[in-house]
């Protein structure tokens, strides 16, 4: 009871939106101890940050709130503003989703951190302020602190903002007189608490495994405690002591991390570790049709299947050698040409010497017919960018892009828009890619109707089959984007996009906005419409696990270069380069024996040299 | 050296503009319907030497493009122009400026105290009846015309409470233009108020003061500087561009309230045809001008160091 730092205690708290009541938790109870860390888990809309921001009682106005949060000896709840800021100044910090915008833009990082040290220690001098800043930004493993501190969060990349508001979130807790931030900083009398808010969730994988460490070795440095909201079960498994099961405002299994994953309790619990995609998983499981390379889709189900959008002629009627193509032996002499073949595809941006940089870097990549392609790679690595010049929406600079063996650059206006439509295109975002003043209906029937020539009524009813094929019913017709949720979303998107029965399908990042036991399903629509359809695919994602699930081949592109390519196992269980094996090991394994036994192996030392790390967007 | 790279192109940039505009200026004075040189004649009635002998000294017989670039060779020398009364354009401008940068200043200074005041009061107060109030009288005082709110402040203020002069400038600073730029700031109060409310909500929504107010910052600093020093950068490019447009006069309150400054100026120089006046008058607000729209940049750059780069 003593060192129990957090004790919540029958948490309701329910917002007033409009007169209307609106549930964010209810009768969450749980309690984070002294130098233990806390992982609170669930998909969107669970409850964890309400929770999260009810321990420093940051809820906006209209919350209204029962039951107690019982932080450091203190009633959250009780506290008048004055205490509530006295609180939150004491050994208690808070880390957030978004690092670069929960950063002031206009005011320098040695400002803002500054401001936070006097905070706590009014007497400082100037000069003693910056030594103390300087030590702050050491202590988390920012390059030059000195020369930086005059530098504003733009230009900072994602992992340093990170960097920099743990810094500024565990600024008040050390003594600015214990000299180097090496030391523990103070006998571990004190106890103090980390709460960080889905703090990997928007950088990279690569970035995520340092921000990671940068936060183990606070919690053991500085013997904090860490209520680590987040929705990644890798990341609960790499840190996490013990986990808080949360789902729809409810609390549904509290457990010790290790028993969680080993033997879970809650059947909530079980559906969502069984929904996380992991890499080799599908190693033994049926793999994707595409394994070794043969390029015949799956035929259509027994039987004409009313769901089934099998005969695919009648809405390609100025191609209609085509689906005939895709179901012939691929062995046969005259193949068919790769659906999509980039040969060393330059895409630049800017003008000027100084101005211009390119995107994509010389790349060269195929996609077979029917074929499922995994593209992998960070922010800033140029995937989308190639997904985008394979549908002519980027600028080509260089190279070429064949589509069925027909290079867009050299055809006509018309013939080029006829080659476009065999091309469907399924972005990451639904929210924004449907336009919202469109119903689902008149989203999937515009292709069909424009583009295929199809009569409304027709069009109707072949909506009606892509609808059903995606797993929504006639009766989504006339509903609008913002009626739907994520994953129905990009259902529709990707009915849409299959609409023409295209040759080739961009997918990118199409699940990476969604909770994972969404994830799952539309990989399962997915899944089945490409093997009925029998569409080639590039397939772009960050997520070497997703990407491993679903693809036959996987190209790793790193710095708008391919710097890998081959057969998915090959590629993700024992890969060559050396940016793949990082990129391997830095997807942390939900499971946390496992990833315990990984991180205990010893890293490279060279590794903070290398110039791939998590390095400044500008200069 | 970047910076100095960025500043040169941007002046140069500036020289193009100039001469564009001067010349589009240039051109449709000029081709205003009716002879400037019977219009100064009046009703007398005027020789065809006289006439000859006026149009040769004022080079109105030269080709257009010549008369222009006279008229810039002439103004890289110092030399606005003189009217046909034989007076230099410049001494003109010299006697009426100041007047309107009186009243320029003195509503721009109102448009900045009251504009952010209300708009920053309208933002931490939000859907209150204050924010809602605020927003209907703003609106509504800026969707009077003009003229209807100086000719009704003249009767209400000069002539009923006898409290501020009518018209005129005799009474000097503040007395005498407390009126007239009160009118004029009412436009674009309004406009300021919403844009500081505008971006003060969004400011206060944003993560970064949920990252300063969770480290157990007043809200005074959280408002007083985190929110207010991002709210202002859209305000502040307005108020800086909205300057440009005071400097040029208003015609219409420097008619009603009879002051004699630039935009009386050309008004009665457009009337009676004084074509180098207009001219004058016009190059010398578009200087103003675009000197103004290169302080929205300096401003910005110093509110916002994200356009600050080279």
């Amino acid at each position: 009871m003593a060192d129990c730092l957090l004790q919540i205690e029958d948490l309701d708290v329910s917002f007033d939106v409009e007169g209307e009541t609106v549930l964010g938790v209810r009768g969450v109870s749980f309690d984070v101890s002294a130098h233990e860390v806390v992982a609170v888990v669930g998909e969107s809309g669970s409850g964890k940050t309400v929770t999260a921001m009810s321990v420093l009682g940051l809820l906006p106005h209209n919350a209204k709130v029962s039951g107690s949060v019982h932080l450091l000896g203190q009633e959250v709840g009780r506290l008048n503003p004055a205490q509530l800021r006295q609180l939150r100044r004491s050994s208690v910090g808070m880390i957030f989703q978004d690092p670069v915008a929960a950063l002031n833009p206009v005011f320098s990082v040695g400002f803002q951190l500054g401001q936070v040290v006097r905070l706590h220690h009014h007497d400082l001098s100037r000069e003693q302020v910056r030594q103390r800043v300087v030590e702050l930004l050491d202590l988390v493993e920012i390059d030059q602190p000195e020369t930086r501190l005059k530098n504003y969060p733009h230009e900072f990349s994602g992992g340093q903002c990170q960097r920099i508001v743990i810094a500024m979130a565990i600024a008040g807790w050390g003594q600015p007189t214990s000299g180097d931030g090496s030391d523990p900083a103070e006998p571990a009398g004190q106890p103090r608490l980390l709460i960080a808010d889905e703090p990997t969730t928007a950088l990279d994988v690569t970035v995520q495994a340092e921000i990671l460490s940068v936060l183990r070795r606070i919690k053991d440095r500085l013997g904090a405690s860490v209520l680590l909201i987040t929705h990644n079960m890798g990341v609960v498994a790499d840190l996490a002591d013990r986990v808080v099961v949360m789902r729809a405002g409810e609390v549904v299994e509290i457990n010790d991390c290790a028993k969680l994953f080993a033997q879970p309790e809650a059947d909530y619990t079980k559906a969502l570790l069984a929904a996380v995609p992991k890499i080799g998983a599908s190693a033994t499981a049926a793999p994707p049709a595409l394994e070794t390379r043969p390029t015949v889709p799956i035929p259509p189900p027994d039987g004409p299947d009313p769901a089934s959008p099998a005969p695919t002629d009648r809405i390609a009627p100025t191609s209609p050698t085509i689906p005939a193509d895709r179901r012939t032996d691929p062995m046969a002499p005259a193949s068919p040409p790769p659906a999509l073949e980039v040969t060393d595809l330059v895409v630049s941006y800017g003008r000027g010497k100084r101005g211009r940089t390119e995107a994509v870097a010389s790349v060269s990549l195929s996609v077979q017919a029917g074929e499922i392609v995994g593209l992998v790679g960070e922010s800033g690595s140029g995937k989308t960018t190639l997904g985008r010049a394979a549908v002519g929406l980027a600028p080509i600079s260089g190279g070429r892009v064949l589509i069925e063996g027909q290079d867009l650059a050299g055809l006509s206006r018309s013939r080029r828009q006829e080659l476009r439509r065999r091309v469907g295109v399924v972005f990451q975002n639904p929210a924004t890619s449907l336009n919202p003043r469109y119903s689902v209906g008149a989203t999937v029937t515009e292709p069909l109707r424009v583009l295929g020539g199809l009569a409304p009524p027709e069009a109707q009813g072949r909506a009606v089959e892509l609808l059903r094929a995606v797993g929504l019913g006639p009766d989504w017709l006339d509903r609008y984007p913002h009626e739907l949720s994520g994953g129905q979303r990009q259902r529709v998107a990707i009915a849409r996009a299959v609409a023409l029965d295209p040759v080739l399908l961009i997918a990118d990042e199409p699940t990476s906005a969604l909770d994972v036991s969404v994830q799952a399903q539309v990989l399962d629509v997915f899944r089945s419409l490409q093997a009925r359809l029998g569409f080639a695919c590039l397939f772009i994602s960050h997520d070497l696990a997703v990407v491993d699930s679903l693809c036959g081949r996987v190209a790793v592109m790193h710095q708008g270069r391919l710097v890998e390519v081959g057969p998915r196992q090959a590629v993700l269980q024992r890969p060559r380069h050396p940016y793949t094996r990082r990129l391997v090991e830095s997807a942390p394994i939900p499971d946390p024996v496992r990833q315990r036994a990984r991180r205990v192996a010893p890293a490279d030392p060279a590794d903070r040299t290398d110039p791939t790390r998590d390095h400044s967007v500008s200069s | 050296m970047a910076t100095a790279l960025r500043w040169g192109k941007r002046l140069g940039g500036l020289a193009i503009v100039f001469l564009g505009v001067t010349f589009i200026i240039y051109l449709a004075v000029f081709a205003l319907p009716g002879d400037p040189i019977r219009a100064f004649a009046g009703d007398r009635p005027i020789s065809d030497s006289v006439v000859a002998t006026l149009r040769a000294k004022y080079h109105l017989d030269d080709p257009l493009w010549r008369q222009y670039l006279d008229y810039l060779l002439g103004l890289f020398q110092g030399d606005l122009g003189t009217t046909f009364n034989g007076r230099p354009v410049a001494d003109q401008l010299a006697a009426r400026w100041p007047v309107t940068i009186t009243l320029a200043l003195t509503a721009w200074v109102l448009e900045i105290v009251f504009g952010l005041g209300l708009g920053v009061v309208a933002a931490l107060k939000r859907g209150s009846l204050v924010d809602h109030g605020l927003l209907a009288v703003t609106v509504l005082a800026s969707c009077v015309p003009i003229f209807v709110l100086g000719v009704l402040s003249q009767q209400v203020f000069g002539v009923k409470l006898g409290w501020l002069p009518v018209a005129g400038v005799r009474s000097g600073w503040p007395v005498s233009y407390i009126l007239p730029a009160s009118i004029i700031a009412v436009f674009g109060l309004s406009a300021v108020s919403r844009l500081m409310r505008g971006a003060m909500v969004e400011n206060l929504g944003a993560d970064y003061v949920r990252t300063v107010r969770a480290q157990g910052f007043g809200e005074g600093r959280i408002v007083g500087l985190h929110v207010m020093r991002n709210s202002l950068i859209p305000a502040s490019t307005y108020l800086a561009t909205d300057l440009g447009y005071l400097l040029g006069g208003s015609v219409i309150i420097e008619g009603i309230f009879n002051l004699p400054g630039v935009g009386n100026l050309l008004f009665e120089s457009i009337r009676s045809h004084e074509g180098p006046t207009v001219v004058g008058i016009a190059t010398a607000l578009i200087v103003v001008f675009l000197l103004t729209s290169v302080l929205v940049d300096a401003i910005h750059a110093l509110l916002d160091p994200r356009v600050r780069r080279g």
